[in-house]
């Protein structure tokens, strides 16, 4: 409750829960989204972030918990008085509205004057590079520019925090591409905190400032980008965020800095010790591919195995490695790398972890 | 693939394959119109029936008065007039009614779950499997001054002595209502139903209160609806006899009752029923035009 009253939260949820009958589309989520933040909930379908996303802009009532807008309670606020606007997954622009009375909506429903509505309007389309379509109507419009048209309408009432429900998913590659440097941009320029959903991980790993990780309505993660990859809580995360091999390993022997777990029968990693591990606990090896080296085979590595799959994907090569205790591994390769050895399948190959990246995982 | 069968894919069978069609059309709807419009400008026959002399008495008849010898000169013969005044009034009535009732039906039915949506429809369909003249019978043996209404109102103790409501307009109104709320809320539901909801969101996103969202949003988008439904109520209660004859009596006289008695016995006089049910069609067939213009226009914003 404290948290809600510090001047740089925008939004703080307290053990929110939220049931659907049975279902449990919520469990005991809490987190505190920071002013002027991008803020990015990720996750597979149907693990709760869009639940969270529409419990914040008021479409769906809370089971249990708290849920505080800049310090003030907005838990039984509907959803026509809250200060939050959202961009939704299929933009739900008014069809039988112009483009420019869809952004003047909110501006209008707020009360404001014509001349105003007329003049913040224009500077909205203005942002999102569509001032020559105002006319138009949102049929008449590409899914880009209908994408754009939400997002303009969505920031024109200046609201407290925007919420944007995977805003980018009816988009093509490239088109998503550019979008996504777009929204950073205007993010950054307008000063509103980003509450963003998606399922794709690039997506939150390029955007956003800080990123919750969610699955099964629990909120396994939440911290930037970096940390989530780098330090992932539980095997979910190790797995969702990018490439993992999860080896099931026990810990040998270690300290309160640095463990020792088991590889394979004769070989075993030291590494940080994160999360407290203590000897004889038992979990998950996290190695990413990227951190594993190949060499040739006897060239100074006591872990050796066979090739068994090539995955040619342009940038890199991801090699899938067959240890000889029938463990496999996945190796990112970068196809600028000139010193890499060039392998096939079936040959024997060397192959050198940097330990220290590393991480054991009790869950 | 639906919808996009091409024209060549039926070959040489398109004609044979549409014959039943402009047959349906030809016997049910042509024949009858044209020889509806030839009766109207015929003579009258006194036992019912026509002379073929072409004429134009009965047009002259519904407008003019020239006295009971027709040798006066003529003058408007109001009689008619507002016979066909009072039933679009009554029709109008009778829309207003089914459409204030019938829409929020239909928004309740479309909002539904699924599978309780087809209870509620199979409910507002099943008085449809009586016949219409059954129904309205048994409607004026509800209401009349000594039927099961008023006798339960009594019993209640709402009331003293009976309500008189056979005979009325508000029986005619409760009739035509009775007869044709599911043509306002079937078109109404089927509009409602594929309205995207996440508009509605999206408004209430925007600060707009709940009646802003009905009028500015849902009310737009299942317009098409609401039109159809209110020309399915309007048209058939314009030209309806069953409610205002057995309901409404020799006072709510409407232009339904008005036709029938032309073709019913010997006091008929076919050509004058002929050629009020020309007019009658006329009528229809402007209000249909209206809807026409207002589609093609909708369709040219699209």
């Amino acid at each position: 409750m404290t948290q809600g009253k510090q001047a740089n939260v925008a939004v703080a949820a307290n053990s929110l829960f939220k049931n659907y009958g049975s279902v449990e589309a919520l469990k005991d989520v809490s987190l505190s989204i920071n002013d002027n933040e991008f803020f990015t909930l990720l996750g597979p379908s149907g693990c709760g972030k869009t639940t969270l996303l529409r419990i914040i802009a008021g479409f769906e009532a809370i089971t249990a918990g708290t849920l505080f807008l800049h310090g003030k309670n907005i838990a039984d606020l509907p959803a026509n008085k809250r200060p939050v606007n959202t961009v939704f997954q299929s933009y739900s622009l008014f069809p039988h509205m112009t483009v420019a009375d869809n952004v003047g909506f909110g501006l209008e429903m707020q009360g404001k004057d014509k001349k105003q509505i007329k003049r913040r309007t224009a500077e909205m389309l203005e942002l999102v590079q569509l001032g020559s379509y105002a006319d138009r109507k949102p049929s008449q419009l590409s899914g880009g520019q209908q994408q754009r048209v939400a997002l303009a309408r969505a920031l024109a009432p200046q609201p407290e925090v925007l919420l944007l429900d995977e805003p980018l998913s009816a988009l093509d590659l490239k088109l998503r591409k550019a979008m996504r440097i777009e929204l950073q941009q205007i993010q950054e320029n307008a000063g509103i905190t980003f509450i963003f959903v998606t399922h794709d991980q690039e997506e939150a790993l390029t955007m956003s400032d800080r990123i919750a990780v969610m699955s099964q309505g629990e909120l396994q993660q939440l911290g930037t980008a970096t940390d989530i990859y780098q330090e992932p809580k539980n095997k979910f995360v190790a797995d969702f965020i990018g490439e993992s091999n999860l080896v099931a390993t026990t810990v040998l022997s270690g300290d309160s800095t640095s463990i020792q777990c088991k590889l394979t029968d004769r070989i075993s990693i030291i590494m940080p010790n994160a999360q407290g591990a203590a000897r004889g606990d038992q979990g998950q090896l996290c190695i990413r591919p990227e951190r594993i080296r190949l060499s040739n085979a006897g060239e100074s590595s006591n872990l050796e195995g066979v090739v068994d799959g090539i995955m040619y994907l342009g940038t890199d090569t991801q090699v899938i490695v067959k240890l000889d205790d029938r463990q496999t591994l996945g190796v990112r390769t970068q196809n600028a790398d000139n010193d890499r050895p060039i392998v096939e399948v079936g040959q024997r190959v060397g192959l050198h972890i940097d330990e220290s990246s590393c991480r054991f995982l009790a869950v | 693939m639906s919808g996009l069968v091409e024209k060549s894919s039926f070959g040489g069978l398109r004609k044979p394959l549409l014959l039943p069609a402009w047959v349906m059309i030809g016997f049910f709807l042509i024949i009858p119109v044209l020889t509806m419009l030839v009766y109207s400008f015929l003579t009258k026959e006194f036992r019912g029936g026509v002379l073929w002399e072409f004429s134009l008495a009965a047009y002259d008849q519904f407008f003019f008065d020239r006295g009971l010898f027709g040798d006066e000169p003529p003058k408007i013969e109001w009689t008619y007039i507002n016979i066909f005044w009072r039933s679009i009034v009554q029709a109008s009535v009778a829309t207003i009614i089914c459409l204030v009732i019938g829409f929020p039906t239909a928004y309740f039915i479309a909002t539904r779950s699924p599978k309780t949506r087809n209870i509620w429809l199979f409910l507002i369909t099943v008085p449809y499997w009586v016949n219409l003249l059954i129904r309205t019978v048994s409607m004026k043996f509800l209401i009349r001054d000594t039927g099961p209404l008023n006798h339960w109102l009594m019993q209640v103790g709402l009331i003293d002595s009976p309500i008189h409501m056979i005979n009325t307009n508000f029986a005619v109104q409760l009739g035509l209502f009775y007869s044709y709320l599911p043509f306002m809320v079937l078109p109404i539901y089927a509009s409602v139903e594929r309205y995207n909801f996440s508009l509605s969101e999206a408004s209430a996103d925007l600060y707009a209160g709940r009646w802003t969202t009905l009028r500015r949003i849902v009310l737009p988008a299942v317009k098409p609806g609401i039109i159809a439904g209110c020309i399915l109520v309007f048209v058939p209660s314009l030209g309806a006899f069953l409610a205002p004859d057995l309901l409404g009596g020799a006072k709510n006289f409407m232009i339904g009752t008005l036709i029938e008695e032309q073709f019913k016995g010997a006091a008929g006089n076919w050509p004058f029923g002929a050629a009020a049910s020309m007019l009658l069609l006329s009528l229809v067939l402007v209000v249909l035009l209206f809807y026409a213009r207002s589609q093609s226009k909708q369709a040219l914003h699209h």
